[in-house]
C-alpha cells in the first residue's frame, strides 16, 4: 500500500510541476497561432524603413 | 478577451494594477531586509547563495539575447535582425536592472555596492563580474537611449525643443550601435561565463567546483536568452495585434537558439560523463542527488534536460521548416523554463551536499536551505516590476509600435478582432 501511495504521490507531483505548465504553454501557443495564421507579413521594405527610423 | 484587451485600455491598466500590487509586496520585503538585515531570510554563513542568486542568474541569462542578437545584427551583418535586436536590448536592460536590484538587496552590506569600483580586487571573480555587469549595463543604457527618448511623454515634460534635441542625440548615439555591440559582446562573454566560474572556483562545494561551469553558463545563456526574446516578441505581437519582427526572422533566430541549446546538451553530456568517470568525492554524491534525488530529479530531468533542452531545441529548429508558430512559441517557452531550472539546480544542489570532502569536517557542516516567505515576496516584486516596465514600454515606446499586418485570408479571427489600436495611442 505504501508503494502505491508513493507512486501516486510522484505521479501527482509530476503532473502538477511538469504537466500543468506544459498544458498551459501549449494552449497559449495554439491560441496565438490563430492570429498568426490570419495574416502575412508586411513587405520587408516596411521593416527596413522602421529599422532606419529607430 | 483578446478583442477586449486590444480595444479597451481599462484591461491593460487593470493588468498594470495587479503588477503594482506585486511590486508593493516586493518593496515591503526589500524594506524589511534593509532595516532588519539578512537575518530575516533563511540565508546564513553555510548557505550564502539562495533564491535571490537564482533570480539574479536567471535575469542575466534570459537577458543574454541582447548581446547575441545585437552581435548578429550589427557585427555579422544580418541587418534583418535589427528589429529583433530592438526588443532584445530592452529585455536585456530590464534583465540586468532586475539582477542589480536583486544583488543590492542580497549582498551583506547593500550601501557598499559601489566599493567594487573604488577598491579594486582584481583577484576576485566577483569583482570581475561587478565590473563587467556595471559596464555592460551602461552599454545597454546607451543602446536603449535612442528608443527611450522617442517617448512622446518626454516631449510633454521637457518641451518640444528639448525633446527634438534629445531625439537627435539618440540618433547620433544609435550610429555607434556596432561599437556598442562589440563592447556588449566582449563584456557579456566575460561575465556570463564568469558567473559560472564563480561557482567553478568554489573548491569546498563539490557540486559547483568544475572547470566546465563557465562554458555551460555562457552557452545556455545565449540559447535561452535568444529563445526568451523570441517568446516575448511573439507574445507582444499577439497582444497588440501588430507585427514588430518579420516571422521569418523569428524562425531563423529560433533555429539558431535551438542549435545552441542542442550544443549545450552535448557539452552537458560530456561534462557529466568525464566529470564523473570514477568516484570523485563530493561530486559523485552531488550528481546522484541531482539525477535521482526526490527534490532535484524533476527539475533536472524534466525541465533542464528533457523539455527545456532536448524538446525545446528540436522544436525551435523544426519550427522554421514547418513554419509553425505553436512550435516556435512552445520551444521558446520551454527553453526559458530550462534555463531557470538549470540556474535553480546549479545553486540549490550545493546545499544538499556537505560543505567539504573531509569526513571530520563535513558532517557538522551539512546544511539544508529552503527560501522563506520574505525571499519569495522579493522575487515576486522584482518579476512584477520587470513585467510592469516591459508592458508599459511595449505599449508606449514608438520603437515598438509595430506594423499593421496584411490580412492573407478572411478568417474567423479577423472578423472577431477589430483594427488594433496604435501603440502610442
Amino acid at each position: 500500500m505504501m508503494e502505491i501511495g508513493m507512486v501516486l504521490q510522484n505521479a501527482i507531483s509530476v503532473a502538477l510541476s511538469v504537466g500543468l505548465p506544459v498544458v498551459v504553454l501549449l494552449t497559449l501557443a495554439t491560441e496565438m497561432s490563430k492570429w498568426y495564421d490570419s495574416y502575412t507579413d508586411p513587405p520587408a521594405e516596411v521593416f527596413r524603413e522602421d529599422d532606419e527610423h529607430h | 478577451m483578446l478583442r477586449l484587451w486590444r480595444r479597451d485600455d481599462r484591461l491593460f491598466w487593470a493588468w498594470i494594477g495587479i503588477l503594482a500590487i506585486g511590486v508593493a509586496i516586493g518593496f515591503y520585503a526589500a524594506i524589511r531586509r534593509l532595516s532588519e538585515g539578512l537575518i530575516i531570510t533563511n540565508l546564513h554563513d553555510l548557505a550564502p547563495w539562495g533564491l535571490w542568486i537564482v533570480l539574479d542568474l536567471s535575469c542575466i541569462g534570459l537577458g543574454a539575447g541582447a548581446f547575441s542578437i545585437s552581435a548578429l545584427a550589427y557585427l555579422l551583418g544580418r541587418e534583418r535582425f535589427k528589429s529583433l535586436a530592438r526588443v532584445a536590448v530592452f529585455i536585456g536592460l530590464l534583465g540586468y536592472t532586475g539582477a542589480m536590484v536583486t544583488l543590492f538587496i542580497e549582498i551583506g552590506r547593500p550601501f557598499r555596492f559601489w566599493h567594487g569600483w573604488v577598491y579594486w580586487q582584481p583577484h576576485s571573480m566577483l569583482w570581475e563580474i561587478t565590473m563587467c555587469l556595471t559596464l555592460y549595463f551602461m552599454v545597454l543604457i546607451f543602446e536603449v537611449f535612442p528608443i527611450a527618448v522617442e517617448l512622446p511623454l518626454i516631449g510633454r515634460v521637457v518641451g518640444e525643443k528639448w525633446h527634438t534635441r534629445l531625439v537627435n542625440l539618440g540618433h547620433r548615439v544609435h550610429r555607434f550601435a556596432p561599437v556598442l555591440a562589440v563592447f556588449g559582446l566582449g563584456l557579456s562573454l566575460l561575465h556570463q561565463s564568469s558567473l559560472g566560474a564563480t561557482y567553478g572556483v568554489v573548491a569546498g562545494r563539490a557540486a559547483f567546483s568544475r572547470p566546465t561551469v563557465p562554458l555551460l553558463f555562457i552557452v545556455s545563456a545565449v540559447g535561452g536568452g535568444m529563445a526568451f526574446t523570441i517568446q516575448m516578441t511573439l507574445l507582444v505581437q499577439w497582444l497588440k495585434g501588430r507585427v514588430l519582427v518579420p516571422r521569418q526572422v523569428l524562425f531563423e533566430a529560433g533555429q539558431i537558439a535551438g542549435a545552441i541549446l542542442l550544443v549545450y546538451l552535448y557539452m552537458r553530456f560530456w561534462d557529466a560523463t568525464v566529470g564523473n568517470y570514477g568516484y570523485v568525492p563530493g561530486l559523485t554524491e552531488a550528481q546522484r542527488t541531482l539525477t535521482s534525488g526526490s527534490r532535484f530529479a524533476i527539475p533536472f530531468w524534466a525541465w533542464e534536460i528533457g523539455l527545456g533542452g532536448l524538446v525545446s531545441g528540436v522544436l525551435l529548429i523544426l519550427a522554421r521548416r514547418s513554419r509553425s508558430i505553436p512550435m516556435l512559441m512552445t520551444g521558446a517557452g520551454l527553453a526559458m523554463a530550462g534555463l531557470i531550472a538549470n540556474r535553480w539546480n546549479s545553486t540549490m544542489l550545493s546545499f544538499a551536499e556537505p560543505l567539504a570532502t573531509d569526513p571530520q569536517v563535513t558532517i557538522p557542516l551539512a546544511v539544508e536551505y529552503h527560501p522563506n516567505e520574505i525571499e519569495w515576496m522579493f522575487v515576486l516584486g522584482v518579476v512584477a516590476l520587470l513585467t510592469l516596465v516591459f508592458s508599459l514600454g511595449m505599449r508606449y515606446l514608438p520603437a515598438y509600435r509595430g506594423v499593421e499586418p496584411e490580412v492573407s485570408a478572411v478568417s474567423e479571427d479577423r472578423e472577431r478582432v477589430p483594427a488594433p489600436a496604435s501603440a502610442a495611442d
